[in-house]
């Protein structure tokens, strides 16, 4: 590989790394916590920040960072966990209708349509409405919704190799087509969903807090931080670091997704030519 | 009488020169030619008289003077009052140069608004005349949008939107090269029949000899940002001095009974 | 006309579809729809009573013949009554939509008065640092929760400042914070957006040809390169419909401001399933009419396709 090549690559794949890295980080820190996010101790109720209580307390005596960390893996978690259970999903469902076509085709190119005409926060919205508010209500919501559009791209990407002359050859020269889609359409497939799942993965942070703010998706006592905000509500002007910490969170999180997905598109596209 | 001099031209883009001393003087009524190929520089030549260089582009030293006055020294307002009405431009890419939304007579209304203060039904009659006068059914020009009407008939629109406040200098940078032969045949006739009603001088640019040949009054030819010759039409083509000129009219096509051997 | 012909008859389908899954949905619900609208659970009623409710709703009958009914009733716009306040969902929903309607209007107002000016200058003044403002307000704005930015909000006006109401609606104070919260959330992607329009407008070749024909700058901003970047704003702006829609039920939880996302949210809580297949179906018809309204907006903006039969080079 030329050095070129290298500084490309090295430019792609290490932001993204950083993400992981930092998704990595969220999901394990609560483990190396003292204190305890669901612990309730009415004493100590909306203490402001001390040695004990770096960050102070909730309404109902609970470490107020122990809980954002925590809260960090449920939010964090299950919108990773989405991301990946969406991919798993819409990557093999658009090769085979692009690669396939024919009425399988078209009968998932209907239902993506007609589905894709609904708000996607209106679809978890609804979902949850009728199967009732819960965090995997939730997650099940939103892949339901964002499927749609990667089975379209994917499948799109699908079309357009599928024409050119590199497939052509590995058809001719007798390879089985398990081995075309894992060879040839696999890297361009993975590297351009990537990116757009990237950028996606601050939208779906930001659903599910703004779902279990509105109290369709995590529960109490569960910590999540679109919750915890919901329930600062009432101490706004008693204990306004209750709502501060959790929105940096998500803000933080939320922006180096973002800036990562930028970054990769950027560059992505700029490679892809 | 002149109109327009240009002294010691030299312009670059990111250190690099894309026009090196180049001058000369554009009569009043002359049609003069500037001949090159591909990357000789005659339109940035030409895009440096009407003040329309791109901001990559430095002017590193040079004049020019156009009715006497430096046009360096124009502020953005003065460039844009001469802009259109002394001085016209029509470009190559006839298509493009029309907004796809707005209707040509509107366009052609913009222009005139943009100068003098006429009434609306000047306006119309001064473009309506200005179209007759190109050649095409007026009425259906004026209302229509650009992508309705042909190639032949874009360009004649140009041409007219650039003649319609008779101005004293009209620089046409390869109008014809996007045309089939015939309409480029009826498109220089029809400019040279301006400059005859309306006396303005024309600055063409071309890389084709043979519409030098026909409609010149002077000849500049330029190649890799000079000009390497210049002169009256009929002294150079009888005598060029330059060899790349020499080149230049030996490869032009001539319409010539073959021979057999 | 034959497009919007076309597009009403994909719409009719469409809804037909629709309403049968949305029926089907309400059978699969858990809980009988009878005890729930008697309220068995707090209220003591007779047996008779349930049998006669029942037969009324023709609840015993084979699922098709229910859903003949239920067609009937949708197309006489009847949705049947909300499980809580027994009033009739059309009813409700028709109440409650021109205060939602009122939200989204004044947002996207206040989102147009910022991203317009912000995204304008970021393209003149390209690189300047005007240009990397609206960069970072639009990084941070689009990373941002809306419901963070509305309690931030409510903390500075209202708490500290106690200048605007935090709840509820009435006068045009009510207005000013939910709409703020919105506006600015959706701002932050649309100032990029008109950006990037604007700068691709610039670098058209008709731009440079109206400057050689002497035209002032300003007019050439505003009645080419503008005009131009309204079609792909106007795409875009479909396209984020959705995070509208959303965006207003979020607020209107936020602030308890009395419109129909508030209406649904609550009809969630309280498993009032009537309510959520009326918001639902109330929803999926205003953004078709949406869309055929985008549609005839190309036309108009669109020359091209508007006389694409006429006539042609």
């Amino acid at each position: 590989m030329t050095s070129t090549k290298m500084i490309r690559l090295f430019q792609i794949w290490f932001p993204l790394f950083l993400l992981l890295l930092y998704i990595v980080v969220i999901l394990i820190a609560p483990f190396l916590m003292s204190q305890d996010p669901l612990k309730i101790n009415m004493d100590h109720r909306l203490a402001p920040m001390s040695r004990e209580h770096i960050l102070g307390t909730d309404h109902l005596g609970r470490d107020l960072l122990a809980r954002i960390l925590a809260g960090g893996q449920v939010t964090v978690g299950v919108s990773f966990l989405a991301v990946i259970l969406i991919l798993a999903i819409s990557i093999p469902i658009g090769i085979l209708s692009g690669f396939f076509g024919g009425w399988f085709d078209r009968f998932c190119m209907r239902t993506v349509d007609s589905l894709l005409a609904f708000p996607d926060f209106i679809v978890a919205v609804v979902l949850t409405g009728l199967l009732g508010p819960s965090l995997f209500h939730v997650m099940l919501a939103i892949i339901i919704a964002k499927c749609g559009s990667y089975i379209r791209v994917v499948r799109s990407i699908i079309l357009v190799e599928k024409e050119k002359d590199y497939i052509l050859m590995a058809r001719t020269s007798g390879l089985r087509t398990m081995q075309i889609v894992k060879k040839h359409f696999f890297p361009h497939v993975i590297g351009n969903v990537i990116v757009l799942v990237t950028l996606d993965l601050g939208k779906i942070i930001l659903m599910i807090a703004s779902l279990s703010y509105i109290g369709l998706g995590a529960q109490p006592p569960v910590p999540e931080w679109g919750a915890m905000l919901n329930e600062c509500k009432s101490y706004v002007h008693s204990a306004p670091h209750l709502m501060i910490f959790p929105g940096i969170a998500i803000m933080c999180t939320v922006l180096i997704s973002n800036l990562v997905g930028d970054h990769l598109r950027d560059h992505f596209t700029l490679q892809n030519r | 009488m002149e109109l327009l001099r240009i002294n010691c031209l030299s312009l670059s883009i990111m250190g690099e020169h894309i026009l090196k001393d180049v001058t000369l003087t554009v009569k009043r009524g002359e049609w003069f030619t500037l001949m090159g190929e591909s990357g000789s520089g005659k339109s940035m030549t030409a895009l440096a008289i009407a003040g329309l260089l791109p901001s990559s582009v430095l002017m590193e030293k040079g004049d020019i003077f156009f009715e006497n006055r430096n046009t360096k020294s124009f502020s953005a307002n003065e460039w844009r009052k001469i802009r259109g009405k002394e001085i016209s431009f029509i470009f190559q890419d006839y298509y493009n140069t029309f907004t796809p939304f707005i209707k040509i007579g509107h366009h052609c209304d913009e222009v005139i608004r943009s100068h003098e203060a006429y009434s609306k039904e000047e306006r119309k009659n001064m473009i309506i005349r200005a179209f007759e006068d190109m050649q095409l059914p007026a009425e259906r020009v004026y209302n229509s949008y650009p992508f309705q009407l042909s190639g032949g008939q874009m360009q004649r629109v140009a041409i007219a939107l650039a003649i319609v406040l008779r101005p004293k200098l009209l620089i046409a940078d390869e109008p014809t090269t996007a045309l089939d032969s015939v309409t480029a045949a009826h498109v220089l006739e029809l400019i040279s029949y301006i400059k005859q009603q309306m006396n303005c001088a024309v600055l063409f640019i071309t890389h084709d000899i043979r519409h030098a040949k026909k409609y010149s009054d002077t000849i500049a030819v330029m190649k890799a940002g000079e000009i390497v010759e210049y002169g009256e039409k009929d002294q150079l083509l009888r005598s060029p001095c330059h060899p790349y000129t020499k080149s230049l009219f030996d490869a032009a096509p001539k319409l010539k009974r073959p021979t057999y051997v | 006309m034959e497009r919007i012909g076309q597009r009403f008859l994909e719409f009719a389908l469409f809804f037909l579809i629709l309403s049968f899954v949305s029926f089907l949905f309400i059978q699969l619900t858990p809980g009988d729809p009878v005890r729930q609208m008697l309220r068995v659970d707090e209220v003591a009623v007779t047996q008779e009573q349930i049998e006669s409710l029942r037969n009324e709703l023709k609840l015993d009958e084979p699922l098709h013949v229910q859903y003949w009914y239920w067609l009937k009733r949708f197309f006489a716009f009847d949705l049947g009554n909300s499980y809580m306040t027994n009033r009739p969902v059309v009813e409700e929903l028709l109440t409650k939509f021109p205060t939602t309607l009122e939200l989204a209007l004044t947002s996207l107002l206040v989102m147009l008065m910022i991203s317009i000016p912000l995204g304008t200058l970021a393209a003149v003044y390209k690189g300047k640092w005007i240009d990397h403002i609206s960069r970072l307000f639009a990084l941070i704005g689009s990373s941002i929760p809306s419901f963070w930015l509305g309690i931030v909000l409510i903390y500075i006006f209202a708490v500290h400042l106690n200048i605007f109401p935090t709840i509820g609606k009435g006068t045009w104070k009510h207005l000013v914070l939910p709409s703020l919260t919105l506006g600015i959330a959706m701002s932050a992607v649309y100032v990029r957006m008109i950006r990037s329009s604007l700068l691709e407008g610039f670098q058209k070749e008709y731009v440079k040809a109206a400057r050689s024909r002497g035209i002032a700058e300003t007019r050439i901003f505003f009645f080419h390169v503008f005009r131009s970047a309204l079609i792909p704003l106007i795409t875009l702006f479909g396209m984020s419909l959705g995070s509208l829609i959303g965006g207003t039920v979020i607020v209107e939880v936020l602030f308890s401001y009395p419109g129909i996302g508030k209406l649904v949210v609550d009809a969630i809580m309280r498993r009032d399933y009537p309510i959520i297949q009326g918001y639902v179906l109330f929803i999926s018809l205003l953004v078709i009419v949406i869309n055929i309204l985008i549609d005839m907006s190309y036309l108009y903006l669109n020359p091209e396709i508007r006389l694409k039969k006429g006539e042609r080079k």
